[in-house]
């Protein structure tokens, strides 16, 4: 039997945690190929992510779920079409301690929307233990007002908890059926 | 010169900062404090604050006390004195802040009247670029297995009970509830980040335990799989599934009115239309506080008390008042709930819980059970105390209109978890009723993957690795 190889796909800007969210969950350690910010980005953080963080969930017999992490910044965006081929769903991670995090919702929505229509996506956002606004009724306002539906939840990227419900969420938005087997 | 008076708002700058002390911080500048302290950017501040006991803020406040006459706030649980700095010791008071904001204005004061600063050019403040942060790092130590994979593992460490603060002397009666002042215009959240520098990336575990409380976390991780049962078992009952045409006789159904719950709606209607502090008395002295400006709540009673778990089942309520305060009353309202910070609450989640208790897996009476509805929004479940498969009850109801009980039928669970999950969805406003029917079938139909799903599902609960 083939081995069946299927990807869920992080992304979000600079600084969302997308990186620490793959290791969160991941069973190796992640590829990552952050380098020393040169741009605006090193304002918020000294290394980024260039091209993409790579990590593995192994499963029963030769199943993998490979998940990916798309750099941050928008020139890079030409990798995302390629990155999202195969994949089963988009977990957008937001930092909510941003400038314009509606913009980063619309911006990144937008970019991915095809495969949103196609698959599902889920939305994360981090840092509102540190910010508490805009809160979680502002954003299903601002996701009605993309016409858009997903499950958004507060989460910290570097607990497994919190990116655990968001793959069960993306998985039981999928399907709502599917159970333990 | 420092550009606002010594006299007014001091502003201010977090530099290196655990998160729940920001948290505690922000709480009192958007309540309490808000005449004393408003935040600004680094290098436009009066005055900067460091948590001196969070990894890497020694070394900052080292780098930089001497590139700037700015002064500085220093939290530390050791006492500290060090030049130009004011020390205040954790866990954070309303009083020693206010303390802190008077020491600084002297501070302040002094260095207008130093004579060299007459002569001198402005004095310089910190540049806007903030300081490199704290590398991040990924915690060495593996989280604990989880029984349910929702919520957040941070165990809160136990305080001694602290002094219950005295209830508002202005309570009127719920018959002459009263809006005490005009209605304020809402803050604009986007004004509120701008007027916030980004903080620092501060992913390095904190190194001892945090002696604060911990906000936004009614889950309680350190629960064994046979208290979580009762505790499932205080949220959604024990009742067994009735049919629909017989579900009041069967003691399905709960009245409402003359509830908490009914109280506790109408207030956060008011709180949310006002976007003013909103008091609850409870009777005995207790009280809750709806706070929407910070989206926390307050309640002098534990949540996760008997007490409360009898209060909210109990019907006939007559002592309950729900009243709005002044805004003087609600700024002495607030300090006293940061004083006893252990007892604040994520407005969502508390008030999730307290419709999950008043509910005990039954319906509203009010609800026609004939309706369709669909969910418009999941609740945050990541930071909401969770019930038995509440993801797959959120996903089924937000991807179809369907009611309460199609959603069990379908998912083959008891009626008393969907049930729960209907009041508290319905308290919060994420049920929409929707006209239009859709088809349905008595079971949800495979989709392509499935199988994969399962497997993944198993693997995320902590089985079916290689």
């Amino acid at each position: 039997m083939s081995a069946i190889n299927k990807k869920i796909i992080f992304t979000g800007p600079v600084g969302a945690g997308k990186t620490t969210a793959i290791s969160s969950i991941s069973d190796i350690k992640i590829v990552s190929t952050d380098e020393h910010a040169s741009d605006m980005t090193k304002s918020r953080k000294p290394q980024t992510t260039v091209a993409m963080d790579y990590g593995l969930i192994n499963l029963e017999g030769d199943e993998r779920i490979h998940l990916y992490g798309t750099p941050g910044q928008e020139r890079f965006d030409f990798m995302w079409d390629i990155l999202t081929k195969g994949g089963i769903g988009l977990i957008l991670l937001l930092d909510n301690t941003r400038k314009d995090p509606y913009q980063d919702m619309k911006f990144y929505t937008n970019a991915f929307r095809g495969f949103i229509e196609q698959q599902q996506m889920v939305i994360g956002v981090t840092r509102m233990d540190i910010q508490r606004k805009p809160d979680l009724d502002q954003y299903r306002e601002w996701l009605d007002s993309l016409a858009l539906s997903a499950p958004i939840f507060e989460v910290d990227a570097r607990s497994r908890a919190d990116v655990t419900a968001l793959m069960q969420a993306l998985l039981f938005s999928l399907d709502p059926g599917v159970t333990v087997s | 010169m420092l550009s606002s008076s010594h006299t007014g708002v001091l502003k201010v700058a977090f530099m290196t900062m655990s998160p729940h002390n920001r948290a505690i911080l922000e709480f009192f500048f958007a309540g309490a404090g808000k005449e004393l302290f408003k935040m600004d950017q680094p290098n436009n501040a009066d005055v900067l604050i460091i948590d001196y006991d969070h990894p890497g803020a020694e070394q900052e406040w080292e780098n930089i006390h001497h590139k700037t006459t700015q002064p500085f706030i220093l939290l530390s649980v050791h006492e500290l004195n060090l030049e130009n700095s004011i020390w205040v010791t954790k866990p954070l008071t309303s009083k020693s802040l206010t303390d802190a904001a008077e020491q600084v204005r002297e501070l302040l004061d002094n260095q207008s009247n130093s004579p060299s600063n007459k002569l001198t050019a402005p004095e310089p403040k910190l540049p806007l670029q903030e300081p490199e942060p704290p590398k991040a790092q990924i915690p060495d130590t593996p989280l604990p297995p989880k029984i349910q994979p929702f919520g957040l593992g941070k165990q809160s460490l136990k305080r001694p009970p602290t002094p219950r603060p005295a209830p508002s002397p202005n309570a009127v009666t719920k018959q002459r509830m009263v809006q005490s002042e005009p209605m304020l215009a809402t803050s604009s959240f986007s004004s509120t980040i701008e007027d916030q520098p980004p903080p620092k990336k501060s992913l390095v575990q904190e190194s001892k335990p945090s002696i604060e409380p911990t906000y936004d976390r009614v889950v309680d991780k350190t629960l064994s799989p046979e208290e979580q049962e009762q505790r499932w078992q205080v949220l959604c009952g024990d009742r067994k599934d009735a049919p629909q045409e017989n579900l009041t006789q069967e003691g399905g159904t709960f009245l409402i009115e003359n509830n908490l719950l009914a109280n506790l709606k109408q207030a956060l209607q008011l709180a949310n239309e006002s976007q003013e502090t909103v008091q609850v008395q409870l009777g005995n002295g207790e009280y809750l506080l709806l706070m929407p400006k910070s989206n926390h709540s307050y309640c002098t009673m534990d949540l996760q008390s008997k007490d409360f778990a009898t209060l909210c089942g109990q019907v006939e309520q007559s002592q309950i008042i729900v009243h709005q305060p002044t805004s003087e009353d609600a700024r002495g309202l607030e300090l006293n709930a940061l004083n006893d910070a252990k007892h604040v609450y994520d407005l969502e989640a508390f008030i999730w819980t307290a419709s999950l208790l008043t509910s005990q897996g039954r319906l509203d009476q009010a609800v026609d059970t004939q309706q369709s509805l669909r969910l418009k929004h999941w609740p945050n479940l990541t930071r909401l105390e969770p019930i038995p498969h509440v993801m797959r009850i959120a996903a089924l109801w937000n991807e179809s209109a369907a009611t309460a009980f199609d959603i069990a039928e379908k998912l083959a669970i008891p009626q008393r978890y969907v049930f729960a999950f209907h009041t508290a969805a319905s308290t919060l406003n994420l049920l929409a009723v929707e006209t239009v029917k859709q088809e349905t079938s008595s079971q949800t139909k495979p989709k392509k993957n499935r199988g994969l799903f399962s497997r993944l599902l198993k693997r995320l609960l902590g089985g079916g690795a290689n």
